[in-house]
Order: structure tokens, then sequence, then C-alpha cells
């Protein structure tokens, strides 16, 4: 930690000065990205009309006052807004926090850039990081205030991270786990140190992501009324109120999955007016008058007023709001490849268009096959390099593209897609060509020749070639269909898939358990999240299920069931714990560059096709609309674009 | 009678008791508990499951308890009139069935009028005046109506009323009027509303009505005592009315009460297709979800009121008919 100054993330310093005086002991993260010229002081702030109104009556202070000393100053995408209105979107159900996440609550510590290849700073001015990249000092902004106007300073984290987010009590399913076990520690009031129990080199990658939210939702003040710790009546009220008790109650208060309480003060561009409980039909926020971002001519963010997110139950009530022009910038759930031509169809009658995403899934459906099956044939069988080469070249992916995805996209395996720095050529495009005779040929080959009176071959235990593959349609609805044509495709090898639609939650509970012969999936990790969730391209998490029980050596060595994977896959394992060792991006981008490498030698995966790019609705008077920006959960999409500086056009 | 009812209550008690135990189980029935539904619904999202927490929260919702506790603790309470609490919403059962009930009923009761101010005179009309072209008009807009599954006719009203009028029709409320307070522009804004969900429900339901009350009154048409009441000279529609149509009507009566449990479960794909804020849809989600405490709360619910409504329809029928002799 002596050459603090030079591991720096600053949102003042340029690319290129920052790398002429790098060091052997200094570290970028990520390029930086350059947000106008720095205005604190060069011209008056300026601020919505209702806010100078109140600000003139007393009510609130001058802008000036509720800006930290040194604002985020925000470039806009394409213009500088106007103030007012309301942006008008839907929740599907009573869970959808999903989409509050994306919007409202993406204002993280560090952020992503727009594009995805960097990680810039939000709410914290900059950061220093160590060699080894095991503590992190984050430097707040000066001024920075709460929505009910009171400091927002380093121990609010602290409590955040030290008594929220770790506590064995944690009340929630989902947390930010890159924080479990971080030490953190209030330095003063505006620096934050985080000493990780071990190196992790992607830490500012994760608290950029849809997770790094958590520790920004807890004011220390509002919340620790609700911790056993600084209430010793807690629990009895939380239990009196009909809770279990004092955990569920700082859960339900203050959590990023609850928006349920509006007294929660807040650090975000708009605060809860009406909650999000599940039966209120409508969600509503308005503007926070303490927002810490500018625009680059110094108006305070955000231009809108107030957020309407009304509560459906029914897609199809969501899609006729869209096309009757009620909801002002939307996609999720709505913008669905079968409703695309009626969207493009109602266009002018509802005066919106539809804006391009660029899809980070890089394949619409990827195929696991359980390689540590307990099934001792399936298991030699999947095992078999060939058999899986075998198996990809017997499919059809162009006819698959053509009739599921109406000719849109390419054939493309588990591989970072072409806009990514990580894309490799021969991992995304081996063994994708329809080939039926190699296919069969490369079966003969393992002298899997014997058939039975169908016509099916037999396996070294003199049984038919068979295994199942439960689907579940509620994530992708192609998935079925992709399995049903894979069938056919295998039934011609003399090998027989088992499709059976099943209820997604009974699919998972099989692989949890290692009971499953495959599994079918979206291509997560195709952007900037292919190093954060490797899943693919070696058993790397939970969701590796070709592999799970090669996986838990590296994420739960302790675990009971745990295997010693292959040398290949080991050596993956190694290169990828090596990467987290290390903070220098340059070196984490050969690092993978080569875990990659080791995937295409061992293609334990089958891919089908890249996704073709998404779209999303947008009312004709929004401003700011992004255009091809990447569209993902862990960057969560339209967050990164920083949406305060949505706005309606006048006129 | 006192003694009837009785009995019959007592019955009533002793069906409860088997039914929750039936539903209980029902709802465990599928692999998994709310805690695995919830996280294959973020494993679907991409969020990133805290495996390791999972154990400590099953705890806390007693979920890690074998079936027969988690029923003892949940009956237990629902008897002292705790209907517990639903792990999804976060709050107690009662609440949230309080607080979607009311508009539950409005709905539901505006439909059944509807269905019967049309049915009833639309049936009687299609008896006395079989096969003319207004007996046939009426049967087959009726099977029709009974032909159009709910959601597709609620699919195409929605969509219709956005291609003709440009209005949008889920929802019982528009943005404007959700969180107001009742007025006369809120009441006008709901029936602006309502009526598709009503004529969704009613359409539905019509033509078994019209059916039954036709044949029903087929056969008192030609029994003597119209003849006879005919030649003594009564007026004929006060004669039909006033006679033949009060006994076709006794199946219709018996089976009054069974649209009680409708409230809840009548409408269900018509709640989730037009986005009605009933209860409903609560139910669906509530299944998916497997929130215990709240899917066993509606489902002992629809049960109880099963049961009441049957009640009802038989005190009602001893009512109307004097021949009918309860006992």
């Amino acid at each position: 930690m002596t050459d603090r100054g030079l591991g720096h993330l600053n949102e003042d310093n340029d690319i290129t000065s920052r790398r002429s005086c790098m060091t052997a002991r200094t570290v970028l993260l990520g390029a930086l990205l350059v947000l106008g010229p720095a205005v604190a002081g060069s011209e008056p702030f300026k601020e919505a009309p209702e806010l100078a109104a109140l600000v003139a009556e007393g009510k609130l202070p001058p802008v000036d006052e509720r800006l930290p000393t040194q604002p985020l100053v925000v470039s806009p995408l394409s213009e500088i807004g106007t103030y007012g209105g309301t942006w008008r979107s839907a929740l599907k159900g009573a869970s959808d926090t999903g989409w509050l996440r994306r919007t409202v609550a993406y204002d993280p510590l560090v952020a992503y850039s727009f594009d995805w290849d960097d990680v810039v700073p939000n709410v914290a001015l900059s950061v220093d990081v160590n060699d080894d990249a095991s503590e992190f000092v984050f430097h707040l902004r000066e001024g920075h205030k709460w929505s009910d106007g009171t400091p927002f300073t380093a121990h609010d984290l602290e409590f955040a991270i030290t008594d929220a987010i770790q506590i064995p009590e944690y009340f929630g399913a989902s947390r930010n786990t890159h924080l479990l076990g971080a030490k953190a520690t209030a330095v003063d009031d505006l620096t934050l140190k985080i000493e990780l129990p071990e190196p992790n080199g992607l830490f500012l990658k994760q608290m950029a992501s849809v997770s790094g939210m958590w520790p920004l939702m807890y004011q220390e003040e509002y919340c620790s009324q609700f911790h056993i710790k600084y209430n010793p009546d807690a629990d009895a009220e939380a239990k009196s109120a009909g809770l279990t008790g004092w955990p569920e109650a700082l859960y339900l208060a203050c959590d990023l999955d609850n928006w349920r309480d509006t007294e929660r003060p807040t650090l975000l561009a708009w605060k809860l007016t009406s909650p999000y409980d599940g039966l209120s039909q409508q969600v509503t926020f308005e503007r926070n008058p303490y927002y810490f971002k500018v625009d680059s001519a110094s108006n305070q963010l955000p231009y809108l007023d107030s957020l309407q997110m009304r509560q459906s139950s029914s897609v199809d009530d969501m899609v006729l709001q869209a096309l009757n022009g009620d909801i002002d910038f939307m996609d999720r759930h709505i913008a669905t490849t079968a409703n695309k031509p009626l969207f493009i169809d109602g266009q002018a009658k509802g005066d919106y268009r539809l804006f391009p995403t660029v899809q980070a899934n890089m394949n619409t459906s990827i195929i696991q096959l359980n390689q540590n099956s307990e099934n001792p044939a399936l298991n030699a069988l999947f095992n078999e390099h060939d058999f899986r080469v075998a198996l990809s070249l017997a499919i059809d992916r162009q006819e698959i593209i053509d009739v599921l995805f109406v000719g849109q996209g390419e054939p493309w395996q588990a591989s970072p897609r072409p806009e990514s720095r990580w894309h490799n050529e021969r991992l995304a495009k081996q063994h994708t060509e329809f080939d039926p005779d190699r296919a069969n040929a490369l079966l003969d080959g393992l002298g899997l020749t014997g058939r039975d009176a169908e016509g099916f071959r037999l396996g070294p235990d003199g049984k038919r070639i068979a295994f199942r593959l439960d689907v579940t349609s509620d994530v992708q609805p192609t998935f079925p269909d992709v399995a049903e044509m894979l069938a056919i495709y295998w039934r011609a090898l003399g090998i027989q898939l088992d499709v059976r639609k099943s209820e997604r939650s009974f699919v998972y509970e099989t692989m949890r358990a290692n009971r499953h012969d495959a599994h079918i999936w979206q291509g997560d990790g195709g952007l900037g999240d292919a190093i954060l969730d490797p899943r693919y391209y070696f058993p790397a998490n939970v969701e590796s299920v070709y592999a799970l029980l090669w996986a838990k050596s590296l994420y739960d060595p302790g675990a009971a069931d745990a295997l010693e994977p292959p040398p290949a896959v080991r050596r993956q394992q190694d290169l990828y714990r090596e990467l987290q060792r290390s903070a220098d991006p340059v070196l984490q981008d050969q690092l993978f560059a080569e875990i990659l490498e080791i995937a295409a030698d061992e293609f334990r995966v089958i891919g089908i096709s890249l996704p073709p790019n998404g779209y999303g609705i947008a009312r004709n008077d929004m401003g700011n609309v992004p255009e091809l920006q990447p569209h993902s959960w862990i960057y969560p999409t339209p967050g990164p674009m920083g949406v305060a500086q949505l706005f309606h056009k006048r006129g | 009678m006192a003694r009837y009812l009785a009995r019959r209550l007592l019955l009533m008690a002793a069906t409860m008791a088997a039914l929750s135990i039936v539903c209980f189980a029902i709802i465990q029935l599928p692999p998994g508990d709310f805690l695995s539904a919830r996280l294959a619904e973020m494993a679907g999202t991409g969020d990133t499951v805290d495996v390791a927490n999972v154990a400590w929260l099953r705890a806390q919702y007693g979920l890690d308890e074998p079936f027969i506790v988690q029923y003892w603790l949940w009956i237990s309470g629902v008897v002292g009139g705790d209907l517990g609490f639903s792990f999804e919403l976060r709050m107690p059962v009662a609440e949230v069935i309080g607080e979607r009930l009311g508009i539950s009923l409005t709905v539901e009761i505006l439909a059944i009028i509807v269905l019967w101010a049309i049915a009833v005179p639309v049936g009687v009309y299609s008896a006395v005046r079989q096969y003319s072209i207004g007996d046939m008009a009426a049967t087959l807009f009726g099977f029709i109506g009974l032909a159009i599954p709910n959601f597709l006719l609620a699919l195409l009203l929605m969509y219709l009323s956005y291609i003709a009028f440009g209005v949008t029709i889920g929802g019982l409320f528009s943005p404007e009027y959700v969180d107001a307070r009742w007025s006369a522009g809120r009441l006008l804004d709901f029936l602006g509303h309502v009526w598709a969900p009503v004529l969704v429900i009613a359409t539905g339901g019509a033509a078994q009505i019209i059916r039954i009350l036709r044949a029903n009154l087929l056969d008192e048409l030609s029994r003597p005592y119209v003849d006879t009441a005919r030649a003594k000279g009564m007026a004929e529609w006060r004669l039909i009315l006033r006679y033949p149509v009060r006994v076709a009507m006794n199946p219709l009566v018996s089976t009054v009460g069974w649209l009680l449990p409708t409230i809840i479960s009548s409408s269900i794909v018509t709640g989730i297709v037009l986005n009605l804020p009933t209860l409903s849809p609560i139910l669906l989600r509530s299944l998916l979800a497997q929130d215990m405490h709240l899917a066993g709360g509606l489902i002992l619910l629809i049960g109880v009121l099963t049961l009441l409504g049957t009640l009802l329809s038989d005190i009602l029928l001893a009512w109307l008919d004097p021949r009918i002799r309860l006992g």
C-alpha cells in the first residue's frame, strides 16, 4: 500500500497519463472514462423548477449545499435535457425487483462504463488498490448527502457491510457475496478501507455489478433501529409486528431486495413514495433533491420528476400499455422476439419507437451433458471428447436459426461474443458445421457400432444410448423447441434424447443434486460478464452443471462430493485463481485468453447460435435513449447508462 | 331446523379438517419448497444465490421441519384465527386477503348480477318461444360464449378496445386513480374498466343457465296445471312467471351457493389476463411460489365458501319450494 497514489482510479485522470506513470508495482483498474471538464465552481448549478420553488420558500437548502463539492458530471448520451415529466413503466407480479434494480437502483460505488469495457467512479470519487488486490480504499465525495439531507459517510458503508450484509442472520437468499469475509473500516468520514480475506483482482468489476448496490442501501441512522446491536428492543418490536425476528425487520426495511419502506433515506436519483408490497397497483418514486450528479451544463440530475411503475400480473396487459403509448421506456418482459412485429406495426399509433440493444448472452441455448453423472455408462460417454463433437456436428444450426430465430444469428459455440475483447474464433466456430457423416464416423470410431432393433446405437454396457433432458420454458420459450429439434438430429445419429417439459424449480432441484443427464440454458457470459461468470468456459460455479462436482473443487473445495478434475480443467481453475490474485487487467486478460484456449481444446459444452440484437420500447419524446447498449443482468441494463439523464422532450 | 343446522355445521367442521390436510399436502407435493422456488427464479435472472445462507433461512421459515410439524404449526394458528404469514409478500395472510376481498366480491357480484339478469329472461323466453328465431339466436350466442375460453375473450376485448377506442382496459383503475380516494371520478373510471371482466365472466356462464332453465321450463309448460290455469283465463305471462318458472328455477337455486367460492377461483385466468387486483392472481402466484401459508389460506377459504354456499343453497331451496323437507 505504499504506492497508493499510483494504483488509483480517478475521474480527473485520463488514460494516457495513467499508463505513462505505471510502474511494476502500480495497477491500472480498467481504462478510465473522461467525464468532461471538472466543473465545480465553473458555472452555477441549476435545479428543477419545483426544487427552486421549495428553496425560495425556505423548505430546502440551495442546490450548492445539496450537491457534493465535487458532483459527478455526466456527459449526456445525446443532449442536455429539460426538467419535468414522469417515466412510466410496468412491473410484473409481486417480486419483480429486477426492474427496480435495473433502473432506479443502479448507483454503486464504482460503475460499469456504457460499453461494459471499464469500471468508472460513481458514488466513490476514486479508489486505491494495493498490489495483490486485497485492500481497496474508496474515497467518497465531500458533502454527499442522503435524501433526508444528512451526510453520507464511510460509516454508513461500514455499517452496511459489517452489520447488515455479512451477518450470519442475513435474511435474504442472495446478497453481495464478494463482500463476505471482508473487513470494512471507516478510516474517516470520507474514506472507506475494505480488506479482503483473499486477493480478488475482479473485486472492482464485481462491485460495479448489479450486486454492488447492496452496501449503498443502508443508512446507518435509519437502519440501525432495526438492528439488535443498536436497539436492544429490535427483536421484540419485529416479533410484535408478526415477523420472525430483527433480521427480517432489518432486511425488509433496508435491503436492496425490498421496496416497501417509503421512510428509508436513499442516495438514488428518485426516492420511493408508493411501496412495492405486491398488493399496491402502482409503485411510484419522486426526485431526490440531494442526488449527486449534474449534467455537463451544471444542471442537477435527474431531469424527470417522478417514476410510475404499474404493477401487472399479465405480460399481455403490459404489451397493450406499451402499444398504447402508456409506457415511456422499457424492455423487460415485453420486448420478446414474438412481440416484435406487433410493436413495429404499432409505432405510429403509440408514438413510440424501437431501439436496439446488444444481447450480452453469447448463445440462444447451451447444452450441458453431465460429465459428472452418477450413471456410469453416460458418464463414460459424455467424457469422450469425440462423443461431444459428434453430437455437435449432427446439429443443423442454420435450420434451427431459420425455424426458431427468424433467420437471425449465426452458428456459435459457448464462446465470448464477437464484440468482446476475449473473442476466440476457434472456440466460437469449431464443430458448428452440419456434418452428420463425420458425426457418425466419430461415433463408430468410439466403438459404438452395435444397434438395437429400432436402430439406436448401443453403449458400452450393451444398452441403448439414451438420456433425458428436462427443459423449462420459463426463461426462454424456445428451449423446448430447440430440445425437440436436437432429439430429431440425434435420433439420426442413433442416440435417443428424451425431452421432458418440466417446471423450473424441479429442473433446479434435480441439478443441485447432480441427478440430471443434461441441461439446456441460455449462454450467460458473452461480454464483460465472461470473466465474472465463466460457467461455460470451465467448471467454475454452481451453474457449471456439465461438471458440477469438478466445479465444487474450485468454489467449495470442502464439500464431501467435490471431485478432483482432470488435469486440463485443473489447469483452467488454477489459471482463474491466479487471475483472481492479480490486480493487473492486462495480466487478467492474458490468463483468461489462456483459459479460453484450453476450453477450445476441451469442448465441454455445446452451443447453438449467437442471439440476435434485442430491442426496447421508447416513446418518441424520450431523450437520451441508449442505442446498442449491452443487455445483461450483471450489467443491469439500462442502469449503467445513468437513467437520471432520461428526459421528456418538450413541444 | 335447528338440529339440522347443528348437524350440518358439525359435518362442515369435519370436512374442513380433512380439507386442510389435503390442501396442505397437495401444495407440498411438488419437489422443493418456497425457498427452492425462489432460488430457481433468481438463477433465471442471473442473480448469485448465496447457497450457504439458504439452510439458515429454511430454519427461520420452519421449512426444515417434517410435514406434520409444519402442518400443525399452521393449522393451530388457523384455528386460533391466525392465518399465518405470507413468505413472498411478507405480510399476514389475513391482511392480504382483507385487502383484496372487497374488490373480488364487487367484481364477482357484479358479474353474477349481469349473468342472471341476462340469462334468466333469455332462458324463459327460449322455452316459451321454443324453436323461434330468438331461441336459436340465444342458444347460438350462449354456446359461443361458453365455447370461447375466458382468457381469449378477455384478450380479444383488450385488443378490440385498444384498436377501436385507443384505450387499454387492463386493471380496474387508470394510473391517476389507483391510489386515489373514492370519488365520482374514480367510480366512473372503475365502471370504465370493470365492464370487461364482468362481461367475460358473465358470457362464460350464461349458456349453462339458459339451457338449464329452458329445459326445466319446457318440462313444466306441458304440465296439466298450466293448462288448467290457462283454461281459467289467467294472463299468459303472469301464469308462466308465477308457476312454471318458479319450479324451473329449483336447480338453479340449489346451485346458487356454488357461486360463493367463485369469488376467488372462477376468474383466475380472466383476473390474470386483465390484471385485476383481485384474489385470483394472488392464488396462482402463491401456488407457483409455494408460498404455503398464503396458498393454504386461500384454498381453505375456497373450501369454507363452498361448504357455506352448499348450506345456503339447501336452506334457500327449502324456502323456495315447500315440497322439500330438511332433516
